[in-house]
């Protein structure tokens, strides 16, 4: 008999049971709407990582869920649907960098000019790690946010971003050697509570 | 000693927090999806119109259109009738030995010539089609007997 406690998931990699699905593909508002209850805090939790703005982000979660409300009838179940779910958002999050041309130049030397020229001094909000990670460049941030957050892998990234896989690691251990600089002159006090373990 | 790998992790920053949506932007969701249905329902309403329209469009033309009567006029019939046999008959082998009948066909055609050049209705024309439609038919039928005789 099995003896360990059930694994207790969550964000994208909630699960979702095949009823709700069947129904959300009829077109059932019911099942849309607890496809949105389960799902639409790890998409606007991610939205408002990439992109810093609420605005923005209730714009990502709204444009996903009126994809996902057409799109699910092509959903077969291949992959989990949270994945599936994952990838529309970070689709949705890029689109949106690139609308507003947030969407950095691929040489990451460029990329991180200007936040190097921001990084000198820890603005009032350098305890907030949300503050941190909002002054790496967009797609730095990008990359970091799914990579480290999210789960993605390296060769994953080369594919959504369509570079090596040499790029992303670049890119992620630029952003985390900045993040160190502007923790290291305060970094007793930025230890505030410890990190959580990812499942 | 290599220096340990980075990782958001190992910079031991506190949590990144989770956030939640709004609570109105369900309603607003929902309310663009069924705006966004009723722009689809509206659209494939309005082309399921427009194709009624086309069929009625249609419908209503082909009577006027100069084909279309051909189907209702004996005349142009019986005239479609006798090129259909004027071909089948020249692609028969022994429609060449037929000549007693190419006689006959002879003066059906000439008849219909004299009709025409006298501006005859198309009462006087009708049964002088209809005759060389039977004597074409004829000549078929020969011409045949006489490709199957010779094929004995």
């Amino acid at each position: 008999m099995d003896m360990n406690p059930p694994e207790i998931r969550t964000g994208f990699a909630q699960p979702v049971d095949e009823v709700t699905l069947a129904r959300a593909r009829r077109g059932d508002v019911a099942a849309h709407a607890t496809l949105y209850r389960t799902y639409a805090r790890p998409c606007y939790t991610l939205a408002m990582r990439v992109l810093g703005s609420s605005a923005a982000a209730e714009d990502i979660v709204q444009d996903v869920f009126l994809k996902l409300m057409d799109a699910i009838r092509q959903y077969r179940g291949d992959a989990p649907f949270g994945a599936w779910l994952k990838r529309m958002t970070v689709n949705a999050a890029i689109d949106q960098l690139r609308s507003q041309r947030h969407i950095d130049p691929d040489d990451p030397e460029p990329l991180f000019a200007n936040a190097a020229e921001t990084g000198g001094a820890l603005a009032a909000d350098a305890y907030d790690v949300m503050g941190l990670l909002q002054r790496l460049p967009p797609r730095a941030r990008l990359i970091l946010v799914l990579h480290e957050l999210e789960g993605y892998t390296h060769k994953e990234l080369a594919e959504l971003f369509g570079q090596t896989e040499s790029y992303s690691k670049s890119i992620l251990s630029r952003s985390l050697r900045r993040l160190q600089e502007w923790l290291r002159p305060n970094s007793a006090d930025v230890e505030i509570s410890p990190w959580p373990s990812r499942s | 000693m290599a220096e340990p790998e980075l990782s958001l992790k190992s910079l031991r920053l506190a949590a990144l927090p989770e956030f939640d949506p709004p609570p109105q932007l369900w309603a607003r969701i929902e309310a663009a999806h069924r705006r966004r249905r009723q722009r689809r329902r509206l659209v494939q309403w309005g082309a399921g119109m427009a194709a009624v329209l086309a069929l009625a469009a249609i419908v209503t033309w082909l009577p006027s259109t100069p084909t279309a009567p051909a189907a209702a006029n004996p005349l142009a019939q019986l005239q479609r009738q006798s090129h259909e046999l004027e071909q089948r008959y020249a692609g028969l082998e022994a429609a060449a030995a037929a000549l007693d009948g190419e006689t006959e066909l002879s003066a059906a055609e000439l008849a219909l010539q004299r009709a025409y050049d006298r501006g005859a209705s198309a009462e006087e024309l009708l049964p002088l089609w209809q005759q060389r439609n039977e004597v074409l038919s004829g000549l078929i039928a020969v011409a045949a007997d006489g490709a199957q005789l010779t094929r004995i």
